[in-house]
């Protein structure tokens, strides 16, 4: 018994000894949400869904705006839409904060929806930040243990991979036919694209059917239009406050119109003056999309660069 | 409760502790606390079936001691009776019930006769069909006199519920487990460390190879008509590895917790994939199913006596009997009607040109033929077992050979994923292949403690990393 109680307990170190090593590894090739979970409280936030995640670029916005510590905290539809889920989360970024920050809110028709006939609290009962008391710990083993959701190896086999495909850009991304995405050390969701333009027009078309389909089974809910308004005042309260529409494809776009013809009056009606709404879909012309949806990378820094300028000439 | 949960994690030293640590010298304690910690156990998934479990363990008890005591061989026989009527039963209701219903109403419509009876939509007990038949062995066995009735409530009412094989088996014979739980227990290293090993090994199995090869076999036959050739092979070629990888690797954390307990359970797969023919096959797969169909159905039946109809015959309804038991489902009815062909095929001698070239080759080269023919016709008749109705099951094999050139090749997504569970199962069945004389391929007593440590340590690295931790379901629990 002596012998096997031995063993057990090697073999619990061994285990133990493992994960706690693979646990420091984790960064942001883990998952496109782990590096935003481990990051220290800033002055200066970027808040959205996917669409913000992927197209608003903290590097950038330092750059324009002579800040420092610019973080985008944007997930994705699924995790971030408006509701108390993630403004808890905000609420929990910015506790450290007094005054001066700077804020910007990505919005869209489908951050303020609902599914028809569910409750805005069940949605967001799935969302990858329910339940998460810690976003500043590095290792965020909160995160590990209830959200990522694979073994813990796959964070050393996603490091290796993501240096892989990194390295051969062109021929795996042919292999592997599709985007793999790594999250940057300033929250900016780096998403690698597939080159074959066949593949492109795949994801667009699945893109635009998808969300043609939302818009018949989504409604505007007043639930998140609250949440949205609480979070603008709770905000203003410690800095400026940007809201933002960023660019899409015009199919998307005018999904977007058809669904919710009156989205931009509704987003100033929660403002206090109009110059603190920035609506960039005047430009989608000019941008390139990876599915219809999400600015690709080249356009996400044009895009911030811009954003960045019509805040500077807003701010005051 | 499943073994590849958080919570038999935690369940699981929790009663060896109390086990060994708290009633290590008290028999009847420590069979109490099995039985409490298996109900506990079945419960989990859904308590309100815990009522059959009872009923079938306290009727089995009963018919045994009746059947023991009775002189008449009228009386014993009734008693025997009733323990196959209830049991049977039990199936018949759960399973078999709305299956019969439905296909009476097809079959007389088709007859033009339209009758709505009604369907009973009950939920299907996990592992009804492994209990039943465990209970089942006793009172044939005590019937048959093979083995003396029980004296002890708990010890049967723990050997029918005995958690390491309640809902997936190995379907144990009363004769062989249920003496185990009238003997004093000793703890033994051996035990312990082989089935520490075991319970690796079977967590590798269905969470690294089964549950990833599911992740393309569900896309593949779920969208079949979209895909043609090889394509549907490798989805016939993944299901053959996820169903053996599913359910021997549960077979293997069973015997290997069990032995943590000290039980001796049956070994339940014997590299089936490696047989060079048919029979063989059937000898190493499922072998505790396949046993006891022989020992209580073919063999009564007059096995191999007799003229030659009446062998074929009997070999017919054994593996009609085997497909049914899987399932509610014409399909498994297919199933095992496909196998009883080619256990028949295989038995007829044939002597023409290619059998005498064919007996020229090497004994390996025959050995290796033997096994890619076996494999290939098990896995032709995997699909009928996957798929969900007979006509897309013959429509799969339609596609699969006659659509288009056979090697136009369309890699399911994730492509990643796929490429590694590509690698792992070759991987896999390379470490079985160079394993296949051992019991099962970590028995690694024979190396170094350095190197087993090692092998242990790579296998547990592919878990962590490789495995899927989603809720994933024993394949067999649903039979």
């Amino acid at each position: 018994m002596e012998r096997a109680i031995y063993k057990t307990l090697v073999a619990f170190v061994l285990v133990a000894a493992t994960h706690i090593i693979l646990a420091f590894l984790a960064d942001g090739t883990t998952d496109q949400y782990y590096q935003k979970f481990i990051l220290p409280n800033s002055k200066n936030l970027i808040f959205g869904t996917s669409r913000a995640s992927q197209g608003l670029n903290p590097t950038v916005l330092n750059e324009c705006l002579g800040k420092q510590d610019f973080q985008n905290f944007a997930f994705t539809l699924l995790s971030s839409p408006f509701g108390e889920v993630y403004t808890n989360a905000i609420k929990n970024k910015i506790s450290t904060i007094d005054s001066g920050g700077y804020f910007i809110v990505a919005v869209d028709p489908w951050s303020i929806s609902k599914w028809k006939g569910k409750s805005v609290a069940m949605a967001d009962s799935r969302s990858i930040l329910s339940e998460i008391e810690h976003f500043d710990r590095k290792p965020n083993l909160e995160y590990l243990w209830f959200k990522f959701s694979y073994g813990w190896g796959m964070i050393a086999y996603r490091k290796f991979e993501k240096f892989v495909l990194k390295s051969n850009h062109r021929f795996f991304n042919r292999q592997v036919n599709g985007s793999f995405a790594e999250v940057n050390r300033d929250g900016y969701l780096r998403v690698y694209p597939s080159l074959d333009s066949s593949f492109v027009a795949l994801k667009e078309n699945r893109t635009f059917g998808e969300y043609l389909k939302k818009s018949k089974e989504m409604e505007l809910s007043s639930e998140r239009i609250e949440s949205l308004k609480k979070l603008i005042q709770l905000l203003n309260s410690k800095g400026k406050v940007f809201l933002v529409r960023l660019p899409v494809h015009e199919r998307m776009y005018d999904i977007e119109k058809h669904y919710m013809n009156d989205f931009d009056d509704r987003i100033l009606e929660l403002l206090a003056e109009e110059k603190y709404y920035i609506n960039m879909t005047d430009s989608i012309f000019e941008h390139t999309y990876i599915d219809g949806n999400h600015l690709y990378y080249e356009s996400a820094l044009d895009v911030s660069q811009r954003l960045a300028f019509q805040i500077k000439a807003r701010r005051n | 409760m499943l073994f590849n949960s958080i919570e038999f994690a935690i369940f699981l030293p929790l009663i060896f502790v109390l086990y060994w640590f708290i009633f290590p010298k008290n028999r009847k304690a420590q069979n109490l606390l099995l039985m409490g910690a298996s109900y506990m156990f079945y419960g989990w998934w859904d308590w309100r079936f815990l009522g059959l479990i009872l009923f079938s363990s306290i009727l089995d008890f009963l018919a045994g001691k009746f059947i023991e005591s009775s002189k008449r061989p009228k009386l014993r026989k009734a008693a025997l009776s009733v323990s196959l009527i209830g049991n049977l039963g039990l199936l018949a209701t759960f399973k078999y019930y709305d299956f019969f219903i439905l296909s009476l109403q097809d079959s007389l419509s088709v007859l033009g006769v339209a009758i709505n009876l009604r369907t009973l939509n009950l939920i299907l007990p996990v592992g009804i069909s492994f209990y039943t038949f465990q209970t089942m062995s006793y009172s044939i066995d005590v019937y048959r006199r093979k083995m003396n009735a029980t004296k002890s409530l708990v010890d049967f009412m723990a050997f029918v519920s005995f958690f390491p094989q309640l809902v997936a088996g190995p379907i144990e014979r009363a004769s062989s487990l249920l003496p185990q739980f009238g003997r004093e227990r000793v703890f033994y290293y051996s035990n312990f460390s082989k089935g520490a090993a075991l319970i690796l090994w079977g967590l590798f199995k269905k969470i690294v190879i089964a549950d990833n090869a599911a992740i393309y076999v569900n896309q593949i036959f779920d969208n079949y008509e979209l895909y043609q050739g090889i394509t549907l092979f490798i989805g016939a070629f993944l299901f053959a590895f996820q169903i053996y990888c599913d359910f021997s690797g549960y077979s293997d954390i069973a015997i290997g917790t069990a032995l943590l307990f000290g039980f001796e359970l049956m070994r339940n797969f014997d590299y089936p994939y490696f047989s060079s023919s048919i029979s063989a096959f059937w000898r190493r797969w499922h072998i505790s199913l396949s046993s006891w169909f022989r020992d209580y159905l073919y063999i009564p039946l007059g096995g191999s006596r007799g003229s030659g109809f009446k062998r074929q015959r009997n070999i017919l309804l054994v593996f009609i009997v085997s497909g049914i038991w899987h399932g509610a489902n014409w399909t498994f009815f297919i199933w095992g009607m496909l196998h009883a062909i080619y256990y028949q095929l295989s038995s007829i001698r044939i002597d023409n040109r290619f059998k005498r070239h064919f007996m020229r080759l090497p004994q390996k080269g025959k050995e290796m033929f033997g096994i890619l023919n076996t494999f290939f016709v098990v896995t032709i008749a995997w699909i009928f077992f996957r798929a969900p109705t007979i006509s897309e099951a013959l429509d799969y094999v339609r596609l699969l050979f006659f659509k288009g050139w056979f090697f136009d090749l369309h890699v399911p997504t994730p492509k990643a994923q796929f490429a590694y569970t590509i690698v792992l199962l070759i991987g896999f069945i390379i470490f079985e292949w160079c394993s296949r004389n051992k019991e099962f391929p970590l028995e690694l007593s024979m190396y170094s403690w350095k190197v087993r440590w090692s092998i242990y340590y790579i296998v547990f690295l592919l878990i962590i990393t490789f495995g899927f931790y989603g809720e994933n379901e024993f394949i067999y629990f649903a039979f």
